[in-house]
C-alpha cells in the first residue's frame, strides 16, 4: 500500500486533493503547515513513498522540508506542487514538480510513473 | 542609453511581477481546488445508477469546469507576456560585475559613496547580470536611503557553493526584521514596499535566497546564490 504525505496549507487543496488520491487506493496522511510537516518527519517518520509539497506554505517554506527528508526518508520521492510556472526553489530540489491546477488523471498518471 | 537606463526594463518587469505573481499564486490555489472538486463530483455522478437525474447537473459541471480553463489560461496568458517583453539571459556571470552594474545604476543621493573591494577570487554564479545587478541595486537603494549620508559597504564572499553578496549601512535599521518581506509595508514615504520581496524573488529564481542580518548597528542584508556549477543550473521562466 502506498503512502503519501500532502503537505498544503490550503484546506480545499488538501482536502480535495486527498480524496482524489485515497479513492484512488493510496493512504494518505496530512499536514497543514511547515511545523506540522516538520514534527511528523523530525522523529521516526512514517515510511512514506513519497511527499507532495506545496512551496509557500505560510510559516515556512516546503523546499526547507527536503533536506529532513533525504534524511530520515532517503528512498521517498519528493514531489513539488507549484502554483506558479518556473522554478521555485522546492521545484528546483524535488525528484519532480506538478503544477497545481494540473487535471488530476495527468496529476495521478505522472505521480504513479514517479513511484514506479 | 544611460546606465540608469539599463535596468529600467528589468525594473517594471520586477515590479509587475512582485505585484501580481501572489496574486496569480493564490487564483491559481482557487483553480486547483474548484478543479479538483468538479472532478470529485463528475466522478462520482458517472458512478451514480440513477437513470433519470437532472441533465442540466453534467452540463453545469462542464460549464464550470469551462469557466477555470478559462480563467486558468488568463492568467497563463498575462504570465507568459510579461516573461515575454525581456527574455531571461542566464549565463555565468561574475559576481563582481554584478555589483558594478548595480553601482552604476543605483539612485542614490550625491553624499552617499558605496565600498566595495572586489573579491580576488573571480566567482561566478548561473543568472540573469541585469536582473541579479537589480536585486542588488534595491538593497544598495534601501541601505542608502537609511543611511543618508557617508558610505555604505558591499561584501561578497563564498560560504561553501554559495556567493554571499552583502549590503551593510550604519542607519537606523528594520525595527521588524520579521516583517522585512511583507508586500506593500514601508515606512519610507512615498515608497511602495516592494524592494527587499523583488531581490528576495529574483535570488530565489536563480536558487538562491535573501538574509536579514542582525548586526549590532544598522541593517545588513544579504543575498546568496549558488556559485556556479556547484548546483543543476536554475529553470527560469523564458
Amino acid at each position: 500500500m502506498t503512502r503519501l504525505l500532502l503537505v498544503d496549507d490550503d484546506e480545499s487543496n488538501r482536502v480535495t486533493l486527498a480524496a482524489l488520491l485515497e479513492d484512488e487506493g493510496y493512504v494518505v496522511d496530512v499536514a497543514a503547515s511547515f511545523s506540522q510537516a516538520k514534527q511528523l518527519l523530525e522523529s521516526d517518520p512514517p515510511p512514506y513513498d513519497a511527499l507532495l509539497l506545496d512551496h509557500s506554505l505560510g510559516d515556512g517554506y516546503g523546499a526547507n522540508l527536503v533536506p529532513l527528508i533525504r534524511r530520515n526518508l532517503p528512498n521517498a520521492k519528493i514531489v513539488a506542487m507549484s502554483g506558479s510556472a518556473g522554478g521555485d526553489r522546492t521545484s528546483l530540489e524535488a525528484d519532480t514538480s506538478l503544477p497545481k491546477g494540473m487535471h488530476f488523471p495527468e496529476f495521478l498518471s505522472r505521480l504513479q510513473a514517479i513511484l514506479r | 542609453m544611460t546606465a540608469l537606463d539599463r535596468l529600467r526594463t528589468v525594473e517594471m518587469i520586477a515590479l509587475l511581477e512582485e505585484a501580481t505573481t501572489p496574486l496569480r499564486h493564490d487564483v491559481r490555489n482557487r483553480i486547483a481546488s474548484i478543479r479538483n472538486m468538479s472532478y470529485f463530483v463528475r466522478r462520482k455522478l458517472a458512478a451514480e445508477i440513477v437513470p433519470e437525474r437532472d441533465p442540466r447537473v453534467p452540463e453545469f459541471l462542464t460549464k464550470v469546469e469551462g469557466e477555470v480553463q478559462r480563467t486558468d489560461d488568463l492568467i497563463e496568458a498575462w504570465g507568459t507576456s510579461l516573461h515575454g517583453l525581456r527574455p531571461s539571459e542566464v549565463r555565468p556571470v561574475r559576481a563582481a560585475d554584478c555589483v558594478r552594474l548595480a553601482m552604476d545604476c543605483a539612485r542614490l543621493a550625491p553624499q552617499l559613496g558605496v565600498e566595495f573591494m572586489a573579491p580576488t577570487e573571480p566567482w561566478e554564479i548561473v543568472a540573469d547580470l541585469e536582473m541579479l545587478a537589480f536585486a542588488l541595486r534595491c538593497l544598495l537603494e534601501n541601505s542608502g536611503e537609511a543611511q543618508g549620508a557617508g558610505s555604505i559597504g558591499v561584501a561578497i564572499e563564498r560560504e561553501a557553493d554559495l556567493c554571499i553578496f552583502t549590503v551593510t549601512d550604519r542607519g537606523p535599521g528594520f525595527g521588524n526584521p520579521a516583517r522585512c518581506f511583507e508586500r506593500f509595508e514601508s515606512s519610507k514615504p512615498g515608497h511602495v514596499g516592494l524592494g527587499l520581496c523583488m531581490a528576495r524573488r529574483i535570488a530565489s529564481r536563480f536558487g538562491g535566497d535573501l538574509t536579514i542580518g542582525t548586526p549590532e548597528l544598522g541593517a545588513q542584508v544579504s543575498l546568496l546564490v549558488p556559485i556556479a556549477g556547484t548546483r543543476p543550473p536554475p529553470e527560469v521562466e523564458p
